[in-house]
């Protein structure tokens, strides 16, 4: 697969790198002449320096011939104007962009960019695995319906503990849709309680996510 | 009418004092320091100074009630973004957007934008002067 990857920073750079290791033709163009420099030491001939939204630039890198487009510069603007460009200049079939702004990411999905990296999602993500106090960990993100499947760990002061989870008067929007016990895990059921140590999958919204903490937990 | 400005630069500065004139109510976004003398010292527009976000900004400096957006900055790719949210998501109905590059006007166009280019325009003003003193 031919793959034009714009903006070498750290992550343009190790993802040129690793493609190129697994067989994929890569061109990376970087706009920075320091940064330039630092890409084409470590890629050879394969980076190239200039403005990845200019048009001379991307054809100059093969463009029209490109099986994927993937911008990761540090600017939101410059991002979707790469992948914009690609797809109605160049017809490239696949665009992925690096988005760094969280309210930028619906413009990106609704403007048919085809894969959108959150950058704030994913470290969040990272911290939430991480870190154990954490409240709600985001499994996953289901963006065409602006649901999130969550898990959460029951502490042992939770006031639902004993409780039936269908007994539970969670938000209007979230469903248990799992209960993970020390055993096992269960499908939810009439005669599910929740016990300690017990963590439970959620699909929810956003906008519901402090509601049912408060809810599963006791604590406001 | 209430008129949403995105950029500072001399076109700006021209156009702002005939659309005051016509009793327009702007607002500017726009980090530039010389639009506070160049274009505020006559006139009376709101500039708001931009955080980083561009959406974020644009609904700090009011596009949710604004009739009318104009992105006029020396960034193509930064007014082909504000052109789209305000058309997309706040569903601006008069929304204008520069593109100073005009190579890229081309494929621009395709994504159902009011496009204005200053090299295009003159181009043209200059093509008809000729072909209208032949």
């Amino acid at each position: 697969m031919y793959i034009i990857i714009i903006g070498c920073g750290r992550l343009g750079l190790q993802l040129s790198k690793a493609l190129m290791a697994v067989g994929h033709e890569v061109t990376a163009i970087e706009r920075d002449p320091t940064r330039y420099k630092a890409a084409s030491h470590t890629l050879g001939t394969v980076a190239i320096e200039g403005d990845g939204t200019s048009m001379k630039t991307l054809s100059l890198a093969g463009a029209n011939r490109a099986d994927l487009v993937v911008a990761l510069t540090g600017s939101d603007e410059s991002n979707l104007a790469v992948c914009q460009i690609a797809k109605y200049g160049y017809n490239a079939p696949r665009t992925m962009a690096l988005v760094k702004s969280p309210p930028h990411e619906a413009l990106f999905r609704l403007l048919e960019v085809d894969t959108v990296i959150n950058s704030t999602h994913l470290i969040l993500t990272t911290i939430e695995e991480e870190v154990p106090k954490w409240p709600l960990i985001h499994l996953l993100n289901l963006k065409t319906h602006s649901m999130d499947i969550v898990a959460m760990p029951i502490p042992p002061d939770a006031s639902v503990i004993g409780e039936n989870v269908n007994d539970i008067d969670l938000p209007p929007n979230s469903f248990i849709s799992l209960v993970v016990k020390n055993d096992g895990p269960v499908i939810p059921r009439e005669d599910t309680i929740l016990e300690v140590d017990d963590e439970v999958i959620v699909v929810t919204v956003p906008s519901e996510e402090q509601i049912l903490y408060e809810k599963l937990t006791g604590v406001e | 009418m209430q008129l949403l400005i995105l950029g500072c630069n001399p076109l700006v500065h021209n156009l702002v004092p005939s659309m005051i004139h016509r009793d327009w109510q702007i607002t500017i976004l726009t980090s530039s320091l010389t639009c506070y003398t160049e274009v505020s010292a006559n006139n009376n527009p709101i500039i708001v100074e931009p955080n980083g976000i561009l959406i974020d900004d644009m609904t700090s400096a009011g596009i949710g009630v604004t009739d009318a957006f104009w992105a006029l900055s020396e960034d193509d790719s930064k007014n082909t973004m504000a052109a789209q949210i305000a058309k997309h998501i706040f569903n601006i109905p008069n929304v204008l957007c520069l593109i100073n590059d005009h190579e890229k006007l081309q494929v621009f166009q395709k994504l159902d934008l009011e496009l204005i280019s200053t090299t295009t325009t003159i181009s043209e003003n200059i093509l008809s002067s000729i072909g209208s003193t032949s």
